[in-house]
């Protein structure tokens, strides 16, 4: 350990520590604008000069690291007059629009312009004019002229992100921040730049002009699109969400959000949002009484019934959504609409911090920079800057982002090449990543049920230490598989649901917060099922295609709008408050589920039974699914959630293109860029080609967008010209 | 006193720049003895002993500078900085005209007792000229055997690489030189790590000035012993001064390190007729002033450092009482202003401001109080900046100020320049 002294005090640090950090220790607080604590020093602002005994020169605290002995000044008068002289002149050409400036008030220039700077300028010369609302993507504006030339939003993307879309230009005074030549700052992390600027350069697009931080009241909320689950300061007016801020924490985010956490708020202002209960009178869905609709759906879920969804409910809307299956004799409930198997680990299940120590990482069919962006973010910093992990990339499709050895095979084969690369045969990297007595972290999307089995004893059989963290989920599918929402024993899963409503088998069904239509993996089963004789009640957000064909639709609040408790993908329960007035007449999910049981409950209790239940649950292998990916693989995506595309994320959504292995190609013969239809039966979807060796031979890969999931074995390529 | 070339000694013979005629006047003979009769560690001890300080402006003992490089089995790179962009300095171009295989001998020379393999010369963009002669030369020298595998048939190799820069000052630095050369922005690096333990693509790296390492061949040739015959102790050897201003015959002059101002001014032929001194700027746009007082200092590190200036890269402008010192420093400035990497705050928003200043001076807009104010801005900049651009940037302007301060009031009071003024009529 190393002793030095700051303004007189002793502090004991780690060596290496930088000055900036030890003083912070001490709680003496150092200015900075260009110092970030997750990036490395460029010490370019020359805000946090400090005297250092024995030094010549004040040395910037952000790039000096401790010495013992070392005695250190901040509060000298040489250090108060350097301070004061770099304000002066980061103010000199500074536009001084704090009035019409977004970060005015919560503004670090201002705040230490206040704090450490001189109170008038001397600064008589004209200012530079620079572009005021530069377009740098579709979410974030820059205004050159506030720009202090810090560097944080740059070096976030070169370092952090791993895209340096956004580079410095021109040089001197006449330096900006700029899109790289031909590039535009469209990174699913970008919007950390906006939070990261110390200034008011970057602002958001949607938040832009919207308040003043004086206006706004914050609250502490938990993003519900993914399951890491990051933590969210949402800050609203007068009722209405304005804008998603991180708020910081260690174990999950470490201060970081993806745009679609950051910029996902749209769908709360949807037109398509369901503001009133809905009851079909007439063959039209009309407006109801609370009452009257709760009281229909009540009426036609009874006889065999079956409940689907719940992965994006609230723990305790899942807890009493379990409750209203077990009342129902023969009731069945499955959360994994989507066809996920699982999203709780089968052992060892692991924590997104684990993903910081592990040597070895496994991507199992997963995609984790789309599925979990920010926990990829955190792994990627372990890759690039930390221990320097090593990824094994196996599955049907290989995710591009990080450098990894890649293990390509045909869906479903996944256990077997596991398995035996638990008995030390197939490729290297595998074999080792297995055998080795290190680390080993494995991402896994939890679709392949047989997956599971081998998973739980890979655990089991390394000596090294496991973290297995499951990344395909739905934000609460951890809580709505603790909550029991799948199959039992000899009961059908979604797809077993789908076919007995479709077959006029099934007298009621229940959508609780999903849409099969949009989510299933048979689109056209979904159909089938949703357009028969079964008594359909929907309780969502927003009127998806399959509500418009309920005969009950119930409002949902979202979750900026109510209480509630989301389970992440390491099982850690995050309460969230209702941070903006519910839409029309739309109501927690918790309380409709209440109201279908026909309780009156608080949240506290229903919270504590839901936790207790949460802190019970043991993972084991749940129900059936007979559903099984074979010639088409769907790449996840979080940006084609809403019913209305959201403008600011419209640029996020998966391009309609089909990838596919050169053999396969070769195959249907299409070419890389061609313009072809996927055809099975009656379904003809127009798509792109792209030729990648990322994708096994014989599998066709489509985005996740609208109508991708009504192709599927039969599914082959098509010319345009050749189908005419 | 007349000139005593060394490194020069040959610069005026007629195709020097070719090879054979190089050859002729004993070029590559020191190479031939350093690799064939010395070991590296020989060739290294002599050049620590000569006590050769760095040319291209700090005067790092160049030996010194070699000894940091770690043991560690890295491979090892010796770049050349000949990317010479301080105004009023003038000799790296000379020499890489002249003698460009000078140069190619000393590198390779150094190169070699350094244990490099690989070398590179980071020529200004704009030496177009310089970058043929180089290129033609380094042909040369692969075709005799001195470049490349096996050089003179010894088991030493050095594959030498030749980068032209795109033309900002700030490269000159050397750690914003590396990162240009490896295509990046070109902006000073944090230090540490320096350059000889990551360096270039990170492997440990020597970054020497154009006169440094053609200093090495007579050093070799002669023997440290001989090297410290000419200059001071603490500045031993000669050095090539670049003459330029109000001077009847500006130019490139070789002395010994120590030479007094007014020998270097008569060399160059003195004054022009009529006119009387009035300031030199001693090592280049980087160095303070130094007013008549000075005429005879001794022109070495020690001496210049010890009465406020710099001796720098040894860009002597002589400046006569036709020159307006604020014209002159507000051309300084604006210098500065334009090459300022903007990195650091001080220096990107500080040269900006004061070039500002000074225009509005220079064109007779201000008062006395802005003189105080640029000697406050240039307090808040020297030792501040990122690097020691903020420095250089400074010097002149802080002492234009406290030596000429009359000539300041003056542009108040007539409202403009009155050395303008008497131009025009």
């Amino acid at each position: 350990m190393i002793n030095l002294t700051v303004d007189g005090r002793e502090v004991e640090v780690e060596p290496g520590t930088l000055v900036i950090e030890a003083a912070k220790k001490l709680g003496i607080d150092i200015p900075i604008f260009c110092y970030h604590p997750r990036m490395k020093p460029v010490a370019a602002c020359r805000m946090c000069l400090v005297a250092i005994e024995k030094m010549g020169k004040l040395q910037p605290a952000c790039a000096t690291q401790v010495a013992d002995g070392m005695v250190v000044y901040t509060q000298r008068a040489d250090v108060k007059k350097a301070q004061a002289g770099v304000l002066e002149f980061l103010l000199a050409q500074h536009p001084l629009d704090c009035p019409i400036c977004d970060k005015g008030g919560e503004c670090p220039l201002q705040d230490q312009a206040f704090a450490y700077g001189p109170g008038a300028t001397r600064f008589s010369e004209p200012k530079r004019h620079l572009h005021k609302a530069w377009p740098l993507g579709p979410r974030i504006l820059l205004d050159q002229e506030r720009c202090v030339q810090c560097q944080r939003c740059t070096r976030f993307m070169e370092e952090i992100v791993g895209d340096p879309a956004l580079v410095l230009k021109q040089r001197g005074a006449e330096t900006v921040v700029d899109v790289a030549e031909g590039r535009a700052l469209n990174s699913p992390f970008a919007g950390n730049t906006i939070e990261m600027c110390p200034v008011g350069a970057l602002t958001s697009r949607p938040y832009r002009f919207r308040a003043r931080p004086w206006d706004v009241v914050a609250v502490s909320s938990v993003c519900p699109h993914c399951p890491v689950g990051c933590n969210l300061t949402v800050t609203n007016r007068d009722g209405h969400l304005l804008r998603v801020l991180s708020r910081e924490n260690e174990a999950v985010d470490q201060g970081w959000l993806c745009d679609r956490g950051r910029f996902g708020y749209g769908f709360l202002t949807d037109p398509a949002r369901i503001t009133a209960p809905l009851v079909r009178r007439h063959g039209e869905l009309q407006e109801a009484s609370w009452e009257e609709a709760l009281a229909a759906a009540r009426a036609g879920l009874a006889g065999r019934i079956g409940i689907l969804g719940g992965g994006r409910l609230s723990l305790e809307a899942q807890h009493l959504l379990s409750r209203l299956r077990d009342q129902h004799d023969g009731a069945v409930a499955d959360w994994r609409v989507g066809g996920q198997h699982t999203a709780v680990a089968p052992a060892a299940q692991g924590h997104i911090a684990d993903l910081d120590e592990a040597a070895w990482v496994l991507f199992l069919e997963s995609d984790p920079q789309t599925e979990t962006p920010v926990a990829w973010l955190r792994l990627r910093q372990n890759v690039v800057h930390g221990r320097g992990a090593r990824v094994v990339a196996l599955g049907p499709r290989i995710a591009p982002g990080l450098p990894a050895s890649q293990v390509l095979y045909r869906p479903g084969e996944g256990a077997r090449v596991l398995a035996a690369a638990l008995n030390g045969q197939g490729e290297e990297a595998l074999v080792a990543a297995l055998a080795t007595e290190e680390h080993l972290a494995v991402l896994w999307n939890g679709k392949d049920p047989a997956l599971y089995a081998v998973l739980a004893d890979l655990a089991g059989r390394r000596s090294g230490r496991t973290s297995i963290l499951v990344t395909g989920a739905e934000g609460n599918g951890f809580g709505a598989e603790a909550m029991g929402l799948t199959p039992r024993a000899g009961e059908g899963g979604v797809d077993r649901l789908l076919g007995q409503a479709a077959a006029g088998e099934l007298d009621g069904l229940f959508l609780a917060g999903a849409d099969p239509l949009r989510q299933a993996p048979d689109g056209r089963l979904a159909e089938a099922a949703l357009s028969g004789e079964c008594f359909v009640v929907v309780a969502d957000v927003t009127m998806s295609p399959a509500a418009s064909l309920a005969d009950v639709v119930l409002p949902l609040a979202a979750f900026a709008e109510a209480d509630g408790t989301l389970v992440n993908m390491e099982g850690r329960a995050q309460a969230f408050e209702p941070s903006a007035t519910a839409a029309g007449q739309s109501q927690a999910d918790w309380l409709v589920m209440a109201g279908l049981l026909e309780e009156t409950v608080t949240l506290d209790e229903v919270r504590a039974a839901a936790l207790a239940r949460l802190a019970a649950f043991k993972p084991a292998a749940p129900g059936a699914q007979d559903w099984q990916e074979a010639a088409v693989v769907r790449i996840p995506t979080l940006y084609y959630r809403g019913v209305t595309p959201e403008p600011h994320l419209v640029s996020m959504e998966p391009a309609r293109v089909v990838e596919v292995a050169p053999a396969t190609a070769r195959d249907f013969q299409v070419s890389d860029g061609e313009e072809v239809l996927v055809a099975d039966g009656e379904t003809e979807l127009a798509v792109r080609v792209t030729v990648t060796d990322s994708v096994v031979p014989g599998c066709l890969v489509l985005g996740d967008w609208p109508g991708s999931n009504r192709v599927g074995a039969g599914a082959r390529l098509v010319v345009r010209e050749r189908s005419v | 006193m007349s000139e005593c070339r060394v490194l020069l000694a040959n610069a005026d013979v007629e195709g020097i720049e070719r090879l054979p005629v190089y050859e002729a006047h004993g070029g590559y003979r020191t190479l031939r003895k350093g690799l064939t009769e010395m070991t590296a560690a020989d060739v290294a001890k002599e050049v620590l002993d000569s006590g050769l300080r760095g040319r291209g402006g700090a005067g790092f003992p160049t030996g010194r500078k070699w000894s940091f490089l770690p043991n560690d089995g890295r491979p090892r790179i010796l770049v050349c900085n000949a990317d010479e962009g301080e105004p009023g300095t003038f000799k790296d171009h000379y020499l890489i005209h002249r003698l460009p295989h000078l140069l190619l001998e000393g590198m390779i020379l150094s190169a070699y007792a350094i244990g490099a393999g690989r070398a590179f010369i980071y020529l200004r963009g704009e030496f177009l000229q310089g970058y043929e002669l180089l290129e033609a030369a380094m042909a040369e020298a692969h075709e005799a055997g001195y470049l490349g595998e096996h050089i003179l048939g010894t088991d030493y190799s050095l594959d030498l690489c030749l980068y032209r820069g795109a033309g900002a000052y700030i490269c000159g630095e050397e750690t914003a030189l590396l990162d240009s050369l490896e295509g990046k922005r070109g902006i000073p690096r944090m230090k540490p790590p320096f350059p000889a333990t990551a360096g270039l693509y990170g492997l440990p790296t020597v970054v020497n000035n154009v006169e440094t390492l053609a200093a090495v061949v007579p050093i070799v040739a002669e023997g440290a012993q001989w090297y410290r015959t000419m200059g001071t102790e603490k500045s031993p050897g000669t050095k090539i001064y670049s003459m330029s201003g109000c001077l009847e015959r500006p130019g490139n002059y070789e002395f010994p390190m120590g030479t007094p101002l007014s020998e270097l001014i008569e060399a160059a032929g003195g004054l022009l007729p009529g006119r009387r001194f009035k300031a030199v700027v001693p090592g280049g746009a980087s160095a303070a002033y130094l007013t008549g007082d000075h005429i005879d200092i001794a022109m070495d590190y020690d001496s210049l450092a010890a009465a406020g200036t710099m001796l720098g890269s040894g860009g002597v402008i002589v400046l006569d009482d036709s020159v307006c010192i604020v014209s002159f420093t507000e051309r300084a400035i604006e210098f500065f202003r334009h090459e300022s990497c903007g990195k650091c705050s001080p220096c990107r928003e500080g040269t900006l401001w004061m070039s500002q200043v000074l225009g509005r001076l220079e064109r007779g807009e201000g008062s006395e109080a802005d003189l105080d104010l640029l000697l406050d801005l240039t307090d808040n900049i020297a030792g501040r900046t990122f690097c020691a651009f903020g420095d250089a940037a400074v010097a002149m302007v802080a002492s234009s100020v406290r030596m000429f301060r009359d000539e300041y009031l003056e542009h108040f009071a007539q409202q403009g320049c009155p050395l303008e003024k008497e131009r025009v009529g």
